[in-house]
């Protein structure tokens, strides 16, 4: 049924083989909206996810997300494939984003509070086995339970936690040098378990 | 630190899980240094894939605000390849680099305004040039697509592969529907496009386009994301 007033048509995607990430953001480079409008659809739930789980406070994270997809925009043609995957480009910049986040909260906050941190310590084995049950991916989790427990408590603390290598040590109580190869040895292992060969 | 401690730092590097200052001087020892670059990318993406594990459903508001604001977002002009050779002058390069690249922040960052009206003036220029082109082409033709649905208008230049589409009276159709133009040659029917009627957008539609051979132009509403071969009778329909 005919509308009263006239409308205007905007074209929209479709048809044929869904394009490669790169492809995708090939488009994205030279400034196809509809393109960016799929690369959102690809990476929302993995950008918020991660964003969410450093962060924990939704808000927060969906600011994060937010600033995520804009800067993806703004840096697309940028972006050098030689270097590295998409998926990993954006995951990389949604981490260090919500590490900057978080670490800009942790710098405002007083030393009272960052000492309760260090005293809820014990807890973390319970904030792991948290973060383990929401994995979607089979794979990594299986790669995640390979490591000791100690390599995981690392990588968990620093990856999921935001902290610092330094940060991770004092919340352990290991000497740093234990932690540096905690996290050189288990991330040698989930890569290898994984497959990854950048 | 020395020198063979520093190789260490590819893991907490990669994990985003160093001091600014430890940054800074890894980042340094990382631009000469081909172990620590392959490593990392391989950490990178192995920090990538645990990252993905956290997926969680984003907020469903979140995509039309991220939509509107790169609306009015600029993209940055590409940067030429970084040095990768251990060299005094490219370390200086990619010092300055950096800086170039701070100072292009800043300068963002204050002339905000400017660079939304730029980019729109940029997109209206581009997008004008292209509507003139077809408009002032030998060989353009007007076609009226109309039926019990609406009637849209197409004029569409061969030489230039290019169509304007302007919907006059056009249906109300669900979310999950779109229109779509199709080009009908010796009884069978060419997916020409996928439109979605909209009240935002004050221009009209530009699309390629492949005319030859082509004696009439129709329109279906089809499912999101379109159809090879119409699914449901035309709702408009014109001779060429």
């Amino acid at each position: 049924m005919p509308s009263e007033r006239s409308r205007i048509l905007r074209s929209v995607p479709g048809h044929g083989a869904p394009l490669s990430d790169e492809d995708l953001f090939g488009r994205v480079a030279r400034g196809d909206r509809d393109a960016f409008a799929e690369l959102y659809d690809r990476y929302s739930d993995r950008v918020f996810g991660l964003a969410r789980k450093v962060l924990r406070d939704p808000s927060h994270a969906e600011e994060v997300a937010q600033e995520v997809f804009v800067e993806a925009w703004r840096q697309a043609r940028r972006f050098d494939a030689q270097r590295g995957s998409v998926a990993t480009w954006l995951m990389t910049l949604a981490h260090r984003r919500a590490v900057d986040r978080v670490r800009s909260e942790q710098a405002s906050r007083d030393r009272d509070e960052r000492v309760a941190v260090r005293d809820q310590a014990p807890d973390y084995d319970h904030v792991a086995e948290k973060v383990e049950t929401r994995f979607e991916h089979d794979q990594v989790r299986r790669a995640l339970t390979e490591l000791t427990d100690l390599q995981r408590e690392a990588i968990e603390l620093a990856f999921y936690g935001g902290n610092t290598h330094r940060e991770v040590a004092e919340l352990l109580e290991a000497p740093l040098g234990t932690v540096k190869t905690r996290l050189r040895d288990g991330l040698i292992k989930m890569r290898d378990n994984l497959g990854v060969t950048a | 630190m020395n020198a063979a401690d520093i190789h260490t730092l590819a893991a907490p590097y990669a994990l985003n899980a160093l001091s600014d200052e430890e940054e800074r001087s890894f980042e340094a020892h990382l631009a000469a240094c081909d172990a620590c670059q392959q490593e990392v990318a391989e950490f990178r993406e192995t920090a990538a894939a645990l990252g993905a594990a956290a997926s969680e459903p984003s907020p469903p508001d979140l995509r039309a605000r991220v939509l509107a604001e790169i609306d009015v977002t600029r993209q940055e002009a590409p940067l030429l390849p970084p040095p990768r050779q251990e060299s005094r002058g490219a370390r200086l390069r990619s010092v300055a680099m950096s800086v170039a690249a701070a100072a292009v922040i800043v300068i963002i960052g204050l002339t905000t305004v400017v660079a939304r009206l730029d980019s729109r003036i940029e997109r209206l220029e581009a997008r004008s040039a292209e509507v003139y082109s077809v408009l002032a082409a030998e060989d353009t033709r007007r076609v009226s697509v109309e039926g019990a649905g609406g009637r849209i208008e197409v004029i569409a230049s061969p030489s230039q592969d290019r169509a304007l589409v302007i919907g006059h009276e056009l249906p109300t159709i669900a979310d999950d529907q779109v229109l779509e133009l199709w080009i009908i040659d010796d009884g069978t029917a060419r997916p020409a496009g996928l439109f979605r009627p909209t009240d935002s957008d004050r221009s009209v539609e530009l699309m390629a386009f492949d005319l030859s051979g082509a004696e009439m132009l129709a329109v279906t509403i089809e499912p999101e994301g379109g159809s090879l071969q119409p699914t449901s009778e035309p709702i408009m329909a014109g001779e060429i």
